[in-house]
């Protein structure tokens, strides 16, 4: 008898639960990621998943299209002055927060303070340029920047509108867990690890997604998020592993949806020096003493010594795309004119024998040492090593010295005060402000190895590239507000770039989604941020 | 017991103090934590803030005084990553790993020792010797495999169970746990199973050893003479002479389940804390590295006293002190 009681009562509870996920499944949409947000305070870290769920909750003054420029958000227009230093922002108006507040120019002028605070926010950069702000009436705002900004807008974006009043003097940890912003999404409820429910803000100022409840699962381990989408648990799955691609593609219900990623993976050689780094126990070593990656020729022949359709057709599985520039297509200041060199080794036997590097006794012409992670990109260990097998086979010793992320970002950074910097590395860049000039203020901006020419600029450049002329054109740019003008003059930096090699692109990663078709249509976002108005339904 | 007590609490301190040293200066070695804090391209004065933010800018010894001072008084600081404490992670996550150690140990415990006390008795039985190759099998086979096929036969290819993630908790005696709900255990299942599996060798092997030994002693013989019943003479007087090992083992096996099950929770998408503890060594996320370690070296000795407890409860012979 109580046994009987007891299938009853589980009959009826599954009955219960089956019953209830039929009404909801609808328009309901679970996505499998590969991490968890860390925080739903937008404010302490500033990473990929973290931003993209806060992103469903909080909006900014400026949102973004597909190819990251720059559209009406919290904003609903602004201008700028001649010079790009002074912009003036038109709030919407009849905006609520979640908790039924208002949104006036109080919650952007608490916000803006808040992101400035360097100890509790990772987006204090984001206003690094700006000189002061300031309310001109309830729903008009002013910014004035230090010099003419033309790539403010691409920050300002970052900068997440938190409610005042319900913030105002609580703690970090409370913000975290009672996010309250103007966003699309609600939430529901943040299991760590486990999952991230939100529901639809059907008060939302603009167009409604058509989602109405959307559960972000947290699946780290690359086979359970495959066994997850193969086993319909989950309608998406991110960061397919490459391996899986093949078996996903043979499901009937299943499309495997591929885009090129922001992320391009690069050479970059010290040419720029005339005393490269040392790199540890093995230092650049050419006969007559000289530092060999000062010659264009040099450059120019490693270049034409890599074999890139070989490394993305062997490593990457075809899973990426070579490329010739570090802009993606669609970012402001695209050149589609620069083309790769193509994969040469006898031109480039030729131009080091030019360059005054003939084969020595020992059949090479110098010696030099590849750095590189085996951690943080995708294939990055191999896609390093078969650099080193070509350079090899032009005649230049390449010793390889790969090594975990967690220490090689140290190992190469410019501020290394050790000066142990990498005469030569391969590193990956993504930057998804949609601005060319934002890429060459940290990637080409000139940067001495004792320090830095203009603080803030030359960031990342590893190559210590110095070139006054680009350093004008690139101050130039963010100085001139016209898109098309700015677009005209990086298109510019770019080509000599290019010319000069300052560095040796290889390919752009490929983001790999797969998602149940007989469901769901995804369109997937070039910054690999998964927004649920990103998803379509079939029926 | 009172002089017991004492050592033992001697004992705790001791081990506390040494683990929180290496803990300390070992997580200091490995990775820089600011690295993968601060953005590449960040400026030094961004840089600086985050050093004085995390305290990295001090000298060694002085981070190592903070951190003590701390951790003495229960706060184990604010993790990198997550911007609050590293013991309230732990402590949210603690719930979720115990339910799949109480299961998997007690699938051991409920499973291994009865067919350990019968291969021990009957070795040349055919069920005995079957039992004992696929106990090598249990031990040898990693578990990060065991539930990947796991998962692939019961999630995939027969759809009974589900791939991952933990399901839905209910509330059981005013705590949110997966026990409460079929959903729940259906979830528990396959990272239990995987996480029992070489346990469950090692148990059922360890007690197969001390049974086959205590069988062959004067009492067991002299208690089948006096015809006291099969069951009895097995489990009463055979089981409990061979106990003592099996106990101590099982609560070794306990503390590693409740520290370690990384893989398996990793596997299973499990939100335990064993997926914490990787993600922070991942990200050189020193507070809850340190604050874990030491949460575990105190889990051990609280075990070790455990079982010491369980000793005299088994055989009333040892004492103490």
């Amino acid at each position: 008898m109580k046994y009987r009681l007891l299938c009853g009562v589980l009959v009826s509870i599954l009955c219960l639960s089956g019953g209830l996920s039929a009404v909801a499944a609808d328009r309901e949409l679970i996505v499998g990621l590969a991490g968890d947000a860390y925080s739903l305070n937008p404010y302490p870290r500033n990473e990929t998943i973290t931003n993209a769920i806060n992103n469903h909750i909080f909006d900014s003054l400026i949102g973004s299209d597909n190819d990251l420029q720059p559209i009406p958000a919290l904003a609903e227009r602004w201008e700028t002055s001649e010079d790009a230093s002074v912009w003036t922002f038109f709030l919407r108006k009849g905006v609520k927060f979640h908790n039924g507040n208002d949104f006036t120019v109080d919650d952007v002028l608490y916000s803006f303070d808040k992101v400035k605070i360097r100890e509790t926010s990772a987006f204090s950069f984001t206003l690094s340029t700006v000189e002061s702000y300031k309310k001109l009436d309830d729903h008009t705002f002013e910014v004035t920047c230090k010099a003419p900004n033309s790539l403010l807008l691409a920050h300002l974006r970052e900068i997440s509108i938190l409610d005042k009043e319900s913030c105002d003097g609580q703690t970090e940890d409370w913000i975290a867990l009672h996010p309250n912003g103007t966003g699309r999404y609600k939430l529901v409820e943040h299991v760590r690890e486990d999952r991230i429910v939100l529901e639809r803000n059907e008060a939302f100022w603009g167009d409604l997604p058509e989602p109405v409840k959307v559960v972000f699962k947290p699946i780290s381990n690359d086979g359970t998020r495959t066994a997850n989408m193969l086993s319909g648990a989950v309608d998406m799955i991110v960061n397919v592993p490459v391996r899986d691609v093949e078996m996903l593609r043979k499901r009937e219900n299943i499309a495997v949806v591929t885009q090129p990623s922001l992320r391009i993976i690069y050479l970059n050689m010290q040419g720029w020096t005339d005393s490269p780094s040392p790199d540890a126990a093995k230092p650049l070593k050419s006969p007559d003493g000289s530092n060999p990656l000062k010659k264009l020729e040099v450059r120019q022949a490693m270049y034409h010594a890599i074999n890139e359709d070989e490394i993305v057709s062997k490593i990457m599985n075809n899973l990426a795309t070579p490329t010739a520039t570090y802009i993606p297509a669609g970012f402001n200041g695209y050149n589609p004119d620069i083309k790769r060199l193509p994969y040469d080794p006898v031109l480039a036997e030729q131009l080091l024998d030019k360059a005054g590097y003939p084969r020595q006794a020992d059949g090479y012409r110098f010696e030099l040492t590849l750095d590189s992670s085996n951690d943080r990109y995708v294939n990055d260990g191999d896609i390093a090593t078969a650099v080193a097998g070509y350079l090899e086979r032009v005649g230049i010793k390449t010793n390889l010295n790969l090594m975990s992320r967690t220490i090689f970002f140290t190992y190469i950074g410019t501020k290394n005060t050790e000066g142990d910097t990498s005469h030569l590395c391969m590193t990956g860049w993504a930057d998804s402000g949609g601005e060319s000039a934002l890429m060459a203020l940290d990637l080409m901006y000139s940067i001495r190895q004792d320090g830095e020419v203009k603080p803030g600029y030359g960031g990342v450049n590893r190559s210590f590239y110095l070139n006054p002329k680009v350093d004008a054109l690139i101050d130039k740019a963010i100085s001139t507000p016209d898109p098309a003008e700015r677009s005209k003059i990086m298109q510019e930096v770019w080509q000599i770039g290019a010319d000069d090699v300052v560095y040796i692109p290889l390919h752009f990663q490929e983001d790999i989604y797969a998602a149940n078709k007989d469901k769901i249509i995804y369109r997937p976002r070039k910054n690999n941020y998964i927004y649920a108005w990103d998803f379509e339904f079939v029926k | 017991m009172f002089k017991y007590l004492v050592t033992r609490i001697g004992q705790l301190v001791a081990v506390l103090f040494i683990v929180s040293m290496l803990v300390f200066f070992m997580t200091s070695v490995v990775g820089d934590p600011l690295q993968l804090l601060v953005r590449q391209n960040a400026s030094n004065e961004e840089r600086q803030a985050a050093m004085e933010y995390l305290g990295l800018d001090k000298p060694l010894y002085v981070q190592y005084g903070k951190f003590i001072v701390s951790t003495l008084s229960g706060d184990f600081g604010k993790s990198y990553m997550y911007h609050t404490s590293a013991l309230r992670l732990i402590a949210e996550r603690f719930p979720a790993t115990m339910e799949i150690v109480i299961v998997a140990m007690l699938l051991s415990g409920f499973i291994a020792i009865p067919l350990g006390v019968y291969a021990g008795a009957y070795p040349k039985r055919m069920l005995s010797k079957t039992v004992m190759t696929l106990s090598v099998t249990g031990i040898s086979l990693p578990s990060f495999w065991v539930g990947m096929v796991l998962i692939f036969v019961f999630g995939l290819h027969f759809s009974v169970l589900p791939v991952s993630g933990r399901g839905q908790v209910g509330s059981l005696l005013g705590i949110q746990t997966s026990f409460a709900t079929l959903d729940g255990w259906k979830h528990l299942l396959l990272p239990s199973i995987t996480l029992a599996l070489s346990n469950m060798a090692t148990i059922l092997r360890l007690t197969r050893a001390g049974m086959r030994e205590t069988m062959k002693q004067d009492f067991i013989k002299f208690a089948r003479a006096k015809g006291v019943r099969n069951r009895k003479v097995l489990f009463g007087h055979a089981l409990k002479n061979t106990l003592i090992p099996v106990v101590t083992v099982f609560g070794l096996q306990l503390g590693t389940l409740i520290a370690f099950t990384t893989i398996t929770e990793t596997i299973f998408a499990w939100p335990g804390m064993g997926k914490l503890l990787i993600d922070a060594i991942n990200a050189g996320d020193r507070p809850i590295i340190s604050a874990y370690i030491i949460f575990v070296a105190f889990m051990f000795v609280f075990l070790n006293f455990i079982v010491d407890l369980l000793y005299t409860l088994i055989d009333p012979r040892i004492d103490l002190s």
